[in-house]
Order: structure tokens, then C-alpha cells, then sequence
């Protein structure tokens, strides 16, 4: 045996005494854009936080035009802020969240069948946490009540994956934790003899090891196989409400084919 | 090592007065007497050797025999030099109770004897000698009758010495004080004196009737064996023991054989030395009296070791035999409380941090045997959690004392495999800069089973100022390791030293007392403050501490449960009360001794790989640990007792992996653990009965009663309920067992334990199987819907690792059916009433077993692990290997369903099947089968690797073997994956054992009743040297890469084949050596 220091890990936390989150909501004159405020004002409920409604344009417009070209009603802009901007839109949108406290950036795919032109870019360049939410949601209510978090080893684990057990915790949300082995994955117990004795144990050790300390004990789930399908099929099975994914692996197609919001955390 | 031989409670203690006790005859001995009545009114008699009158020393005893009451009735006083013993009557008054009187004619033959002696002096050279007449039964010459030597004290002897010699030469006596002694022997013979006692105090040669000798004779007879005390139990007290000028010690009379096993000690100069059977300590009387004083502590409860050292000074200093690991790393503190655990088979504790984190550490105390269940309906029986004996608290002005890595300079955890203890040393440095160095270790008794010892010595660096010690016995949480475990509740809070607390299990089957004591040198005489609230008992001890003083605590805990005793309350009341008189130093020494004796019989010396070296002793520390001879109602379950993991259950671990180790090692052990096996049988045949089958098939989990114990269900990790099939298809368990039961009766010859035990085992289980299967189309007999070793393939037919065992099961079992009519026909009439069995079912399992479907192919010599094995999906693990994971749980990997589709094979199956039937298989189908399935096996099980290390070196494969030695060998040790933190994996410490003898040592039983040695030994190791037993001898097997030498040590005589020779007998000190290497086992 060899000689260690390292200790388990602190908590991240959603918001500090003194800070909240801002939750940043692009919208792009469609419908679809706007089924994420509903997830974006349930965020900022639950894990105290301010709604941006941000809308980056070729030209700079006058505010009171563009809420009427976007379509948003009254109840949208209750305690939000308006930004309004110019430029190439990820770029902008990621500049506005490097400028405000602990950013969120809370956005529909543009399209059923994937991430589309903003989300993909965002995804791979963010360096916060991105909600990804589907059009098909549109208005409808939504609420936090089951978090699967799916994580890749320590490797991925850290402020990221704080941020989805913070959420849960602040939300009374039951939380379920998805292991997904990746090749070299030191994680994986080297042996299970009785997996009926080993899974349970090891399972409170790989939330030992990931820092994950909440008031109910998490279910933990082994991805096997794809990751994503993995994930996919056990987000629908447990009726999450929100998939958080740290690391890479599987998320574009997390992303893709699940129905609930998928918060990405690989960049943070 | 001397003190704790005298840190015991003797009770008898006898020892010569003058220089012993006291200086002169005109010292004032009131202080002595204090303590010698203290030690009286504890129950020791006193017993004062002297060679004088009574009236010459009774005013030096006078306080004693006036103060002492009726415990002066424990006072015995031998004076005259062997001739009278005298007691008191409570009051005061001497009593005489032995006298011997010389007859007249006695009386002139000493007379003439002595005159004689004197005569020759003179008329030698006219040296002149005086005689004292007015001895009671003697003669005392004296040789050098000068005012100046008129009464010299005990601390001139050499002075004297040299001044009597000078005397004698002088006068022509060349020989000297001996050559007198010579003289007197010769007169004494002359004048007609029989059994004359010649003795000298160097200025006396004195002829008498009686000695020293006789006072011990009288004290035995009339002291010890009337009351019941064995000589161990006596101290003997002296400052002559060893020779002075060539002569012995007056002392030395003492020493008769009946006080062989008792404690001898000197405080005299002994300037000729003492032999090793007398414990020099020098320093006179007032020595005497500081022994005195440790006693009278010792008897009243005051553990007068406290002011001595550690129990244990010190770590083993050979680093071979120790595992250590520097740092905070809190994440690995569960895996490190788990490799560093204490047990004795009884009891184990984890080496959970003794001040105890909330977060990182799972402190669990185990008792063997002591089950419980969580309050659900599908819950299975498990291992409860007894209270935690061993929290301790350090506070520093106020400020406990906690392992972080910011206030920790160094900390360091050592686990001292030999002296079989779990050591921590710890330099802390508080926010105000105090730095306070912790050292310690503990202990669970091997000697003892029943008691726990705990020592720290606390140094306050660089401040003086309040340490408080918070010594206490917490209850469980319900929660070890964050998981819910089942929580015994307190059910008596105790009553003072008659009675410990008791905690029953939740389902109230069992009752456990826990009692603890506690002492801390430097505290005077201070005592700690106890509290007692929701189960938790504390002392709490403050002191004031000075800088770079050593301050020592030290707990014992004991143990009693419902299982052993009706009243475990008292029991462990009255066991922490023998334990605090017999003190933590010889408690200590005791279970020192008992792993010195563990060791001798098991340890495996491995010269040039002192890493393999110590895995070994690792290995050996856990087994012995886990294991106790006397309890053959429990077994050693998965995880030892180490950790919650596996529940306590047990499986084939301890049948296959385990058994060996104690069959070869430990007999007894392996004896008690099939008795579990022999008394759980009634479980094994209710899980028969319910599964529609005969005989008996064992649980494939088993805990108290040998019912089924495995979960039904579980959440498997990709979030299904799935069932758990083990418990109803991996039926190999029953043969396992029936395997071990073979096994241990080749290699012990223990006839009894087969017509007792052995007989009913296989007889049962090979019924099971005879039930079990079903003749098919093709004539052969078919086992279906197995589960065999390799577990990622359920309801399998014909697994070949079944089938074999079954038939071998089936084989033995006829062959005992024949050993009963044979030997023990009572026996066997009683098993064919009890079992309603005869003739003609035994001759069908003989028809079962010549037909069971088992194929090895001919071209191929490959054996299909099950029907249909070679159809299915191979998948290829070198990508896996090349990645850097040489095990890897590829149902995890993959999924259940794909990983029952391909050929990938958990652990050692077929494999395990050619090492445990080795010889019913041809070398080529052997190696054909080794080469197959290797590359396809994951070593998913921890059970894997050894078996495979094993095969390989019997293949003569090393480099392969090597390597799967390691891995088996990192199992816990290495504790990359982090699921050490349960427990330590018994079966891979069992196996690596296995490995090492049965593989590179090229260990085997052939034909029943001879030892194979056929080696392959490493060229790395240089020399491989292990320890055996093997039907009632005692040998020992040392092996290089071309040697192979086995000697008999002691037992009967044995036949031995080494390497390719035929087989010889060697009887004890007989060795034999052959050439050997190459080629298989």
C-alpha cells in the first residue's frame, strides 16, 4: 500500500449567501425557443436564481419590439431581465454568462431530432452548465421532482455534478446516480464475487468517493453497453425530470432522444 | 518480556527473608509487612523461607502477624532451614505445623560429622573454625569466625567471598569453600547420615537434616495442593540462586521439580549469574519490596502495568512481517479499517479510527456466530454490529484531537502481523502550536478469545497544561459504511463490576455483554468520571500532563453473549475483573505467544521476494484471525470478521479456499469449521426436502442454521429487479463441502472426525445428488439448471465443474458406506437406521457416478464447461488486458444478458475443477484445458487469480503463475478498487496460501496416505520453506528450483514422494531431499 493524501471532496453549490444563479434563456422568435422558461423559472425557484430572456440579433432593437416579435406574454418577464444583443449568438450568449453570477444557460433544441446549429456549440463550448430542453415541452409546467445524474468516473466528477445534487437537494428531488463506465475506468470494482453483496456496498462507495453527500441515500445505476442508450432508457424508466450528464459520452445522444431537459455538465 | 512474567496474579508467594526482604535481621521491616499483608488480605498466602529461628525474625514480622487479622492465618513462616513450619490462628499466636526432630542418634552424627570437618580443617593447615551447636536438626561451621565478619549483611557476600577464600587458601585449602563442602559430605557419610544436607552461606558450611528444599516440599504439598494452586501460579523469591564461589546459592535449594513451572525471581547480586529459568532483577530488598507493591496493585485492581511500558513495547522490528501505510487519505480509511482489522475468531474488530469520523471510517466490532436481520420481510439474517469497545478521545485543553490532514504531522498505521496487533502512531499539532505525539496499538486476544486489549501512550511535546482521555463503549448507528445494518438495542444498562451492560439483536435471539475498564498512568490517584446514557458507556479521565512526559491508557474489554453462557452479563463482568487482575501485560504476552505458536505452524518463508514473503503472512494474519478451534458452531464467513460485507455469510470460500490452510496448518481449526458444516446439516436437508431432492444440499449461504440465506432479488445496476439464482442453482456447494470433508481427513488421518462427522456429510450429500439429476436417452446421468463457478452463466446442464464433483462426491460416499461396515459397523448400523439407507442405494450411486455426463474431448482433450459452452459468442478480453485491466466484472461491462451469451467465463471453472481433481485428469488434458479457458476467463470473483497461480505452477508455468499470484496477492493489499472496505476477501487469502503450497511447493495427498512434493519453485524466490501437518507429524518442506528436502519434526511416521521418486517413510528427525523441477506437478 502506498501513501496517499487526498480526501473526499467538497460540495459545489447552485448558489451562495450572496449570489444567484443566472439563468440564461435564449430566444429566437419561435414557439419552441420559449418552452424553456418555464424550466428556466422553475430553476431559478427552486435554487434561488435570476431569469434572462436573451436575444441576440444581427442589429440591436429596442426591447418593447422585440418582446412583441418574440411573443412574450406578460407572466414571462415577472422578475426577469431582457438582454439584448448583437453578434454570432454563442458567442455573445457565452460572453453575457462569463460576465454574470454562477451562469445557467437554459435553451430549447431547435429541432426534434437534435441539438441543432446554437445547442451543439454551446454544449461544446460552455463553461457552465447548459439545460437543453425540447420544443415539444412548449409552455407546459414544469417541476423537479426525480434527478438522474449521470456521471464517467471521478474523472468527470467535481463542481459539475455538485450542481445537479445541490439542485436536487434544494428541490426535495429524489436523486438517481448513473455510473458510466468509460475504457480505463478505475471506478469498476476489479472484482464482484456476489454482485447481490458487492453492488449495494460499492455502490455507497462510488458516492462516497464522487463527494455525494445528500439527506436521502441515492439509487446508484451502472450504465452498460452505449452509455447514452443506457442513459436514455433508464431517464424514461424512472420518469426523471432532469438528466444532468458530466462527461462527454453519450450526451449528444441524451441530448437527442430524451423527452424530459438534459443539464450538461461536461465544461463545468 | 520479564516484567509481564511477574505482572500476574500469584497466589502464593514464598521467598527467603534475610537479603530478600530484608537487609539485616535489625532493618525495620514494617514496610514489607504493609505489603505482604495487603497482598494477604487479597487472598495470597505468604510463605517465609528462612534458615533462622522463628523468635529471630518474628520481631521483624511482628506488624504483619499483629495487623493482618485473619489473613494472617495466610502466613506460613519455614524456619531452621527446612526443619519447622509454623502458621497463625487469626490472633496473633503462631501455630506450629510441621516439625522435624532429630532422633539423638541423628543429633551425634551431625555432631561428629561437623567436629570431623572441623578436625581436618585444623589439622590441614590449623585453620580454626567455630561451631554453633544450638541449630535446630544442623551443624553450623563457621569458616572465618572474626569479629569483623561476626554478622555480615547480604550486600558484602563478594567482600565476603573473598575474604573466606583468601582465609581458606591461605590455610592450605586450595579447593576452598567448595573443597569444604566436599569435606562435609564425605563426614557426613562417615558419621552414618543418609540423606545429609550440605549448604553454605559462604561464611557457614552447614550439615543438617533438612533444607530449603524441604520448605517448598511442605508448601506444595500443604499450601498449593490443598487449596488448589498450580505451580505457575507461585512466585518464588530469592537472592542466592545462582553460585557463589563455585558452590550454589543457599537458594538454590528451592528449586526442587515441583516448582519447575513456577515464577523464580532474584534481587540478590548473583555474582556467579542465575540459569535462564530464574528472573534476575537484583536490586535487594528494596526491590523485593517495589515487586511487592506491583502485586498488592495488581490483586487490588490498580494495574500496576500502567506504570510500566506499553504491553507491547514495540512494532515487530523485521518489516516483513509488518503492513503499513503513512497519511490522511480519509477516502481509503474504510479499505484500511478492513486490512488492518484485529480478530481471534470470536471476536474481530476494525481498525476504525479510535476517536472515531463521522464520515469516513465504519467502526465495527463482530461476534462470530451472532446474527440478526434488519426489520423487513425479505430480509436475510446477518452478521449484527456489537457495540464499538475500542473509541477513545484525546483532548488537548479542551480541544479533541481529530485526524485531518491540516493538524497532522504524521500519522501512520501499522499492522504488526506477527505479535498479531493493529499499531497507530499519530503526531497531531493543535491551532495553538501543541503538538502531541499518540501511540498505540490493539489487540484481540488469541489467547483469550473473549477479550479485547487497547493501549496509547500519549506525549505532549512541546506543552504541559489538561489532557483529557475519553475512554468509552458506543453502541452501533444502524448504519456502517452509510448502509443499514442490523442494530442490536441495550437492554440492560448493567450494574457496576457484577454485572456488563447486555444489547440484544433486534430479533431477540441473542444477547451480547460488552464490559470495559480502563487505567491511565499519571493519573495518581485520580479516577475517571464515568457516564452512562443511550447505551454509551464513557470513563473520562483528566490530567495534568508536563511536557515531554509519557502518559499510558489502557483498556480491556471482554465479551460473553447469550450463545456460550445463560448469564453473559456476568460472565463478562467476571472476565474483565480475571483480566484486570492478570493485567494488560500478561494478557498481552499470552496472545503474543499464542501467534508465535500460529506462526511456527503456518509460516510460509519465501527467501528473495520479500514482497510475496510478507502477501503470505499477510494472508496467514487473516485466516488465523478469522478462525477458532473452539467453536465448531460457526464458520468464517466471506469477509472474515472484518467487515459487514457479505453479510457474515458463509459460502465455499471456506470449504475450498479456506480449509486447507487450517486442514495442513491447524487441524483443530479445520475440525471446528466442518463441525459447522456437520451441525448445519438439518438446514442443508431442509433446503433439499424444499427444493424436491434428498439428502442434504447446503445453503449456498449460510449463516446460524444453515438455512438458505441468499437474497431472493436484487436491484441489479442497470435498475431491474432480477433474481438471484445462486441460492437455487449453484448446488456445487454440496459437494464442496462433501470435498472438504474428504480432504481434511487425507491430510489429518482423523479417523474419528470421519466416523463422527465425515461419514453423515457424504453420505447426505451424495444422496442429493443421486436425487438431483436424471437419467437421459443417451444412458448418461444428467445434472440440468446449474449455476456452476462461473456465475455469468445460469441455468446451465451438465456443468462440467458440478458434474465431476458430484460423481467424486458419489464415489466417496460408497467408499465410506464400505470404511463404515469395516471399522466402525456401530456406526454404520446407526447412520442405516437414522438415514433409512442400504446396500441398494449405495450401489445406485455407484451406477450414478460411473455414468454421470462428463466428456473430455479426445482430439481436443478440452472438457465443455457445460452443454452448449463451445456455441456460444466468443468475445476476445486481450483489448480489455492491453488497457491495463487484467480483472474486470464484465457483467458490468456488458450487461447480463450479453455476458450469458458470450463465452467469457467469471472465474476459474474448468480450471478450478483440474486443481481441486488434479489427479483424475492426464497432463494433456490438464494443460489443453489451462490454455483454453484462461484467456477467456475475466476473473470477475476475487476467486480467480489464486487458482489460477496455482495451475499455472503446477503447469510449470511460472511466469503465468507469478503474475496471477500477484494479483490474488493485491487483492487487499494493493486495494485499487476499493471493495476492501467491506471486509478482506478470505477465499483469495486462502487461495494464495493455496497457491503457494499446493502450487509452487507442488503440495498433494496421492493415494490417500502420501505427501506429494513435486515443486516449482521460482528462481526468483531462491527458497521456498513451509511448515506442515500431515496425518499427525509435524514436518517441514524447503524447496529451490532444483530441490526439494522434507524433514519430520515429530508424530508418528509418514510417506513422503518427492518430485518423480517413489515413495518413502520418514520418521521424526529423518529428512529426505530429490531433485525435482521441470515438467507438471
Amino acid at each position: 500500500m502506498r501513501p496517499s493524501e487526498t480526501t473526499l471532496g467538497g460540495p459545489y453549490v447552485w448558489s451562495e449567501a450572496g449570489q444567484r444563479a443566472s439563468l440564461l434563456v435564449p430566444l429566437d422568435g419561435t414557439e419552441q425557443a420559449k418552452a424553456a422558461i418555464p424550466v428556466a423559472r422553475a430553476l431559478a425557484e427552486v435554487g434561488g436564481g435570476t431569469v434572462h430572456l436573451v436575444h441576440v440579433a444581427r442589429r440591436r432593437v429596442p426591447v418593447a419590439r422585440l418582446l412583441a416579435a418574440l411573443h412574450v406574454q406578460p407572466d414571462d418577464l415577472h422578475d426577469a431581465v431582457v438582454d439584448v444583443l448583437s453578434g454570432d449568438p454563442v458567442d455573445r450568449i457565452l460572453a453575457l454568462g462569463s460576465r454574470l453570477e454562477r451562469p445557467v444557460v437554459v435553451l430549447c433544441a431547435s429541432a426534434p431530432e437534435g441539438p441543432g446549429p446554437v445547442v451543439g456549440p454551446m454544449l461544446e463550448r460552455a463553461s457552465f452548465p447548459v439545460v437543453v430542453v425540447k420544443p415539444e415541452r412548449l409552455a407546459a409546467p414544469w417541476s423537479l421532482q426525480r434527478v438522474l445524474l449521470a456521471h464517467q468516473g471521478p474523472a468527470t466528477a467535481g463542481a459539475g455534478l455538485a450542481v445537479a445534487v445541490d439542485l436536487a437537494e434544494r428541490a426535495g428531488a429524489s436523486l438517481v446516480v448513473v455510473h458510466v463506465p468509460l475504457a480505463g475506468d478505475d471506478t469498476l470494482p476489479a472484482f464482484v464475487d456476489q454482485p447481490q453483496h458487492e453492488w449495494p456496498f460499492w455502490s455507497r462507495r462510488l458516492l462516497e468517493r464522487l463527494g455525494i453527500v445528500t439527506t436521502e441515500v441515492p439509487q446508484v445505476y451502472l450504465a452498460t453497453g452505449d452509455p447514452g442508450d443506457a442513459v436514455v432508457r433508464l431517464a424514461a424508466r424512472q420518469e426523471a425530470d432532469l438528466v444532468a450528464i458530466a462527461g462527454p459520452a453519450g450526451r449528444d445522444e441524451v441530448v437527442r432522444r430524451c423527452s424530459c431537459p438534459v443539464l450538461a455538465l461536461a465544461g463545468v | 518480556m520479564e516484567s509481564a512474567r511477574l505482572e500476574r496474579p500469584f497466589r502464593v508467594i514464598a521467598f527467603d527473608w534475610d537479603g530478600t526482604a530484608v537487609v539485616g535481621r535489625k532493618d525495620d521491616a514494617s514496610a514489607v509487612c504493609k505489603l505482604l499483608e495487603r497482598l494477604m488480605r487479597r487472598g495470597v498466602a505468604v510463605v517465609v523461607i528462612t534458615g533462622t529461628n522463628l523468635p529471630n525474625i518474628t520481631s521483624q514480622l511482628a506488624p504483619l502477624i499483629r495487623d493482618a487479622g485473619e489473613a494472617s492465618r495466610r502466613l506460613f513462616i519455614a524456619t531452621n532451614r527446612g526443619s519447622e513450619v509454623h502458621g497463625f490462628d487469626g490472633r496473633a499466636r503462631p501455630v506450629p505445623l510441621f516439625r522435624r526432630s532429630a532422633s539423638p542418634e541423628e543429633e551425634r552424627q551431625l555432631t561428629a560429622a561437623a567436629e570431623a570437618v572441623r578436625e581436618r580443617l585444623h589439622a590441614r593447615a590449623g585453620l580454626t573454625v567455630r561451631i554453633v551447636y544450638d541449630r535446630l536438626n544442623r551443624r553450623k561451621i563457621d569458616l572465618i569466625p572474626l569479629p569483623e565478619w561476626a554478622d555480615p549483611p547480604k550486600s558484602e557476600i563478594g567482600r565476603l567471598l573473598e575474604a573466606v577464600q583468601s582465609r581458606l587458601f591461605a590455610a592450605g585449602v586450595r579447593g576452598g569453600l567448595q573443597e569444604v563442602l566436599r569435606l562435609a559430605e564425605e563426614e557426613a557419610a562417615k558419621a552414618g547420615l543418609r540423606d545429609a544436607r550440605v549448604t553454605s552461606d559462604v561464611k557457614h558450611v552447614e550439615i543438617g537434616l533438612t533444607d530449603k528444599s524441604d520448605s517448598i516440599d511442605w508448601m506444595l504439598r500443604e499450601v498449593c495442593h490443598r487449596n488448589g494452586v498450580r505451580p505457575e501460579e507461585v512466585l518464588l523469591g530469592g537472592d542466592e540462586f545462582g553460585p557463589i564461589g563455585g558452590v550454589e546459592g543457599s537458594d538454590h535449594k528451592m528449586l526442587t521439580p515441583g516448582v519447575r513451572d513456577a515464577v523464580v525471581v532474584s534481587v540478590g547480586l548473583e555474582p556467579g549469574g542465575v540459569d535462564e529459568t530464574v528472573i534476575h532483577l537484583g536490586g535487594g530488598p528494596a526491590r523485593f519490596r517495589e515487586l511487592l507493591e506491583m502485586l498488592a496493585d495488581l490483586h487490588e485492581g490498580r494495574w500496576p502495568a500502567a506504570r510500566l511500558e506499553l504491553p507491547i513495547a514495540a512494532a515487530t522490528e523485521d518489516e516483513g512481517w509488518l503492513v503499513q501505510v503513512s497519511g490522511t487519505d480519509l477516502a481509503k480509511e474504510r479499505e484500511l479499517e478492513s486490512v488492518f482489522a484485529v480478530g481471534n475468531g470470536y471476536l474481530g474488530t476494525r481498525a476504525a479510527l479510535a476517536e472515531h469520523h463521522a464520515t469516513a471510517s465504519s467502526p465495527a466490532t463482530f461476534l462470530a456466530g451472532v446474527f440478526d436481520a434488519l426489520p423487513s420481510s425479505s430480509a436475510v439474517p446477518e452478521l449484527a454490529v456489537a457495540p464499538d469497545w475500542a473509541r477513545l478521545k484525546v483532548f488537548v485543553e479542551g480541544r479533541e484531537l481529530v485526524l485531518e490532514a491540516a493538524s497532522t504531522l504524521s500519522h501512520r498505521r501499522t499492522l504488526d502481523l506477527k505479535q498479531g496487533c493493529s499499531w497507530r502512531e499519530w503526531r497531531h499539532r493543535d491551532p495553538a502550536g501543541r503538538v502531541t505525539l499518540l501511540r498505540g496499538f490493539r489487540l484481540a486476544s488469541l489467547d483469550d478469545r473473549h477479550l479485547g486489549l487497547q493501549a496509547l501512550e500519549i506525549t505532549p511535546e512541546n506543552w504541559s497544561g489538561r489532557l483529557e482521555v475519553d475512554v468509552a463503549v458506543v453502541p452501533p448507528s444502524g448504519l456502517v459504511a452509510g448502509l443499514p445494518v442490523a442494530r442490536p438495542r441495550m437492554i440492560f444498562a448493567g450494574a457496576g463490576p457484577a454485572e456488563a451492560p447486555l444489547y440484544q439483536t433486534a430479533e431477540g435471539r441473542v444477547t451480547m455483554a460488552v464490559a470495559s475498564a480502563s487505567a491511565v498512568a499519571g493519573a495518581g490517584d485520580g479516577q475517571p468520571v464515568t457516564r452512562s446514557d443511550d447505551g454509551t458507556f464513557a470513563e473520562r479521565w483528566a490530567i495534568e500532563v508536563e511536557l515531554g512526559k509519557t502518559y499510558r491508557v489502557h483498556r480491556l474489554a471482554s465479551f460473553a453473549t447469550s450463545r456460550e453462557s445463560e448469564r453473559p452479563g456476568t460472565r463478562a463482568a467476571a472476565k474483565l475483573e480475571e483480566a484486570r487482575r492478570v493485567g494488560p501485560k500478561a494478557i498481552a504476552q499470552a496472545h503474543v505467544e499464542a501467534w508465535r505458536a500460529r506462526w511456527e505452524a503456518c509460516a510460509v518463508e519465501v527467501a528473495g521476494d520479500p514482497w510475496t514473503q510478507r502477501a503470505l503472512r499477510f494472508a496467514a494474519y487473516h485466516l488465523i484471525s478469522a478462525a477458532n478451534p473452539e467453536d465448531d458452531r460457526v464458520s468464517i464467513g466471506a469477509r472474515t470478521l472484518t467487515g459487514e460485507s457479505y453479510k457474515g455469510h458463509v459460502f465455499w470460500d471456506t470449504d475450498v479456499f479456506m480449509l486447507p490452510f487450517f486442514s495442513f496448518t491447524w487441524p483443530q481449526a479445520a475440525r471446528a469449521l466442518l463441525g459447522y458444516r456437520y451441525r448445519t446439516l438439518d438446514g442443508a436437508r431442509r433446503k433439499a426436502k424444499a427444493a424436491g431432492y434428498r439428502g442434504a444440499l447446503y445453503a449456498w449461504e449460510s449463516a446460524d442454521t444453515g438455512d438458505e440465506t441468499t437474497p431472493r432479488f436484487m436491484l441489479a445496476p442497470d435498475g431491474e429487479v432480477i433474481p438471484i439464482l445462486s441460492g437455487v442453482q449453484e448446488h456445487h456447494i454440496s459437494a464442496d463441502v462433501a470435498f472438504a470433508v474428504w480432504s481434511h481427513y487425507e491430510a489429518t488421518g482423523d479417523e474419528r472426525f470421519l466416523e463422527e462427522v465425515g461419514a453423515e456429510i457424504l453420505l447426505e450429500t451424495a444422496r442429493f445428488w443421486a436425487s438431483r439429476g436424471a437419467w437421459g436417452e443417451d444412458g448418461l446421468f444428467h445434472l440440468r439448471e446449474l449455476i456452476g463457478p462461473d456465475e455469468y452463466h445460469e441455468g446451465v446442464d451438465d456443468n462440467a465443474f458440478t458434474n465431476a464433483l458430484a460423481r467424486w462426491n458419489l464415489e466417496r460416499a460408497a467408499e465410506v458406506w464400505r470404511l463404515l461396515e469395516q471399522r466402525w459397523p456401530a456406526k454404520r448400523r446407526a447412520l442405516e437406521a437414522s438415514l433409512l439407507l442400504g446396500d441398494e442405494e449405495v450401489d445406485e450411486w455407484r451406477r450414478v457416478a460411473a455414468s454421470m455426463a462428463l466428456k473430455v474431448d479426445p482430439e481436443s482433450h478440452l472438457i465443455e464447461q457445460f452443454a452448449g459452452y463451445f456455441a456460444l459468442e466468443e468475445y476476445d478480453l486481450a483489448p480489455l488486458r492491453a488497457e491495463g485491466r487484467r480483472t474486470a466484472p464484465m457483467d458490468m461491462l456488458l450487461g447480463r444478458e450479453r455476458t450469458l451469451r458470450s463465452r467469457i467465463v467469471k472465474q476459474a471453472d474448468v480450471v478450478m475443477l483440474l486443481q481441486m481433481l488434479w489427479d483424475r485428469f492426464p497432463p494433456e488434458v490438464r494443460e489443453a484445458n489451462f490454455r483454453f479457458y484462461e484467456p477467456r476467463t475475466c476473473h470477475g470473483s476475487s476467486l480467480s487469480p489464486a487458482t489460477h497461480a496455482l495451475v499455472a505452477a503446477r503447469l510449470g508455468e511460472l511466469e503465468t503463475a507469478q503474475a496471477y499470484f500477484k494479483l490474488a496477492a493485491e487483492i487487499d493489499l494493493a486495494n485499487e478498487m476499493g471493495n476492501a472496505a467491506g471486509g478482506v476477501h478470505a477465499a483469495a487469502l486462502g487461495g494464495l496460501w493455496q497457491a503457494a503450497v499446493f502450487g509452487f511447493g507442488g503440495v498433494c495427498v496421492r493415494g490417500g496416505e502420501t505427501l506429494g512434493v513435486d515443486p516449482h519453485v521460482p528462481n526468483a524466490w531462491r527458497t521456498l520453506r513451509f511448515p506442515l501437518q500431515f496425518r499427525g507429524s509435524r514436518l517441514v518442506v524447503s524447496a529451490t528450483a532444483d530441490e526439494a528436502e522434507v524433514r519430520v519434526l515429530s508424530g508418528p511416521r509418514v510417506r513422503v514422494a518427492i518430485g518423480r521418486a517413489p515413495a518413502i517413510e520418514l520418521g521424526p528427525g529423518e529428512k529426505a531431499s530429490r531433485p525435482v523441477g521441470g515438467g507438471q506437478t
